[in-house]
């Protein structure tokens, strides 16, 4: 395995877990959820090598993962729309259901800012990299998003 | 909304974190994620051997060439090593267009031409790095692109009420010594956001560079075309009282431009001047639009890595 390789590797299993979990709150399925982390990984090692700065391998493979989650939401969406299968019961784990609903209901990169954010305790600088936007665009971003939240949340009570 | 309604809209999201962090993680996870990195591995084995081959077929070639005569041994100790290889072409091209919604995207690929193709003496070591740094490129163009897609897609679904994605290339620079393709992205869901992303591989290693790439070790490269173009603003701004730069601005300094960064937009023009390209809103406020500046070679080239 080339130095890259082992690199991205080891990111990979030190952060699997946190992969799993933002995969999941997209999914809200177990199967679907370790599709998304292992098609994720394997798209990762294939490029390893392509990896400009090692620094960089932390945001860069949880990058891939949100691009795979939301791929693979999309296609899902579509093959269900095609076979008119309905869908699965999704499996929730917040006490606070209507803030996980409340949740589904932001866009996919609003979502992707408030549980790195709130939850993966990341800086808005390392998710500026992770999303490859600027700075104030994430920050208004982030501020757009609480708005939201908080207006379904008024709605539900 | 009043700070007071971001805190505690905060501090709801926060009380869920401890739910979210106990999300069970399936038992499997680790053995299947094991298995996708062998998988990896075992496909990059495969492709490796691959471009081995193609390896071999160039070292064959270097060893038939000096004996067709001295026309060939002169084109092989001349350079551009990689010669006039890359090629930019469209590999995907999505078109949407709904209800206040429009998208024009052209999604752009670089292609290396086949090494048995061309006459000018490559080596393996040359060619194996101008696949690597396409393969690096075109990975992310197409993330890039993908997620841009993505958002679109999204915010129509949504029911937001419009939006504009486009996204175009152009090759910038083909010369003896560098190929540079420009990625131009406009996006609007109401105010709009020009922004660019700019691809350089110098054609004599094969490799993709940097700015900093350009200049010899050591060199104040960032320093001296900083100033130079911060020259520019000033004069620019005292030209005509319209134009504004966020340069030597006292009473915002954090907005003032900091100078050239290690991944800084630039080209070279055909005069073989350096062009810095900067997105809308980074150095200047958003009606000024996305800015260009050209540094003359005089000012760097002493700088400049043999």
């Amino acid at each position: 395995m080339s130095k890259k390789g082992e690199l991205v590797r080891r990111v990979l299993l030190e952060n699997y877990e946190s992969y799993y979990r933002l995969a999941f709150s997209y999914a809200h399925q177990e199967a679907d959820a370790m599709d998304i982390v292992q098609e994720g990984a394997y798209k990762a090692m294939l490029k390893a090598d392509t990896l400009r700065e090692d620094s960089f391998a932390g945001t860069w493979v949880y990058r891939i993962m949100i691009n795979e989650a939301k791929e693979y939401l999309r296609k899902k969406r579509m093959d269900r729309m095609e076979t008119e299968e309905g869908f699965a019961a999704p499996e929730e784990h917040y006490r606070d259901m209507d803030l996980e609903k409340a949740l589904d209901k932001l866009s996919k990169t609003e979502k992707a800012i408030i549980i790195l954010r709130y939850y993966e305790d990341k800086q808005l600088s390392e998710i500026a990299d992770i999303l490859q936007e600027n700075l104030s665009t994430v920050k208004s971003r982030l501020y757009r998003a609480l708005r939201k939240l908080r207006e379904t949340l008024l709605e539900s009570q | 909304m009043e700070m007071d309604d971001y805190r505690k809209i905060e501090e709801r999201i926060l009380a869920s974190k401890g739910d979210y962090r106990h999300i069970p993680v399936s038992k499997e996870m680790e053995v299947k994620l094991n298995a996708s990195i062998e998988r990896a591995e075992a496909d990059k084995k495969k492709k490796m051997r691959h471009r081995i081959c193609a390896t071999a077929a160039a070292a064959a070639l270097l060893v038939i060439l000096p004996n067709t005569g001295a026309e060939a041994a002169y084109a092989m100790g001349s350079l551009p090593v990689v010669g006039k290889l890359f090629q930019a072409v469209t590999f995907r091209d999505y078109q949407y267009e709904n209800e206040g919604f429009d998208a024009n995207v052209e999604v752009p690929q670089i292609v290396v031409d086949d090494v048995e193709k061309t006459d000018e003496g490559e080596t393996g070591k040359e060619i194996g790095n101008a696949e690597q740094a396409v393969e690096e490129i075109n990975f992310d163009i197409e993330q890039v692109t993908n997620q841009l897609i993505e958002e679109f897609q999204e915010s129509a679904e949504l029911g937001e009420s419009h939006g504009t994605l486009e996204i175009h290339h152009e090759t910038v620079t083909d010369n003896e010594n560098y190929f540079t393709l420009k990625l131009s992205i406009f996006q609007a869901a109401g105010s709009g956001y020009q922004s660019y992303k700019f691809y350089t591989i110098d054609k004599k290693t094969g490799k993709r560079i940097q700015i900093g790439d350009l200049f010899k070790e050591g060199s104040d490269y960032v320093e001296i075309l900083s100033e130079n173009i911060k020259e520019q603003m000033r004069a620019k701004m005292s030209e005509d009282e319209g134009n504004m730069y966020w340069v030597d601005d006292e009473d915002m300094p954090e907005w003032n431009w900091e100078g050239i960064k290690d991944d800084q937009n630039f080209y070279f023009d055909a005069e073989g001047n350096i062009v810095i390209v900067f997105d809308e809103y980074e150095v200047a406020p958003g009606y000024m639009g996305a800015q260009e500046f050209t540094v003359e070679r005089p000012v760097f080239e002493g700088m400049l890595r043999e």
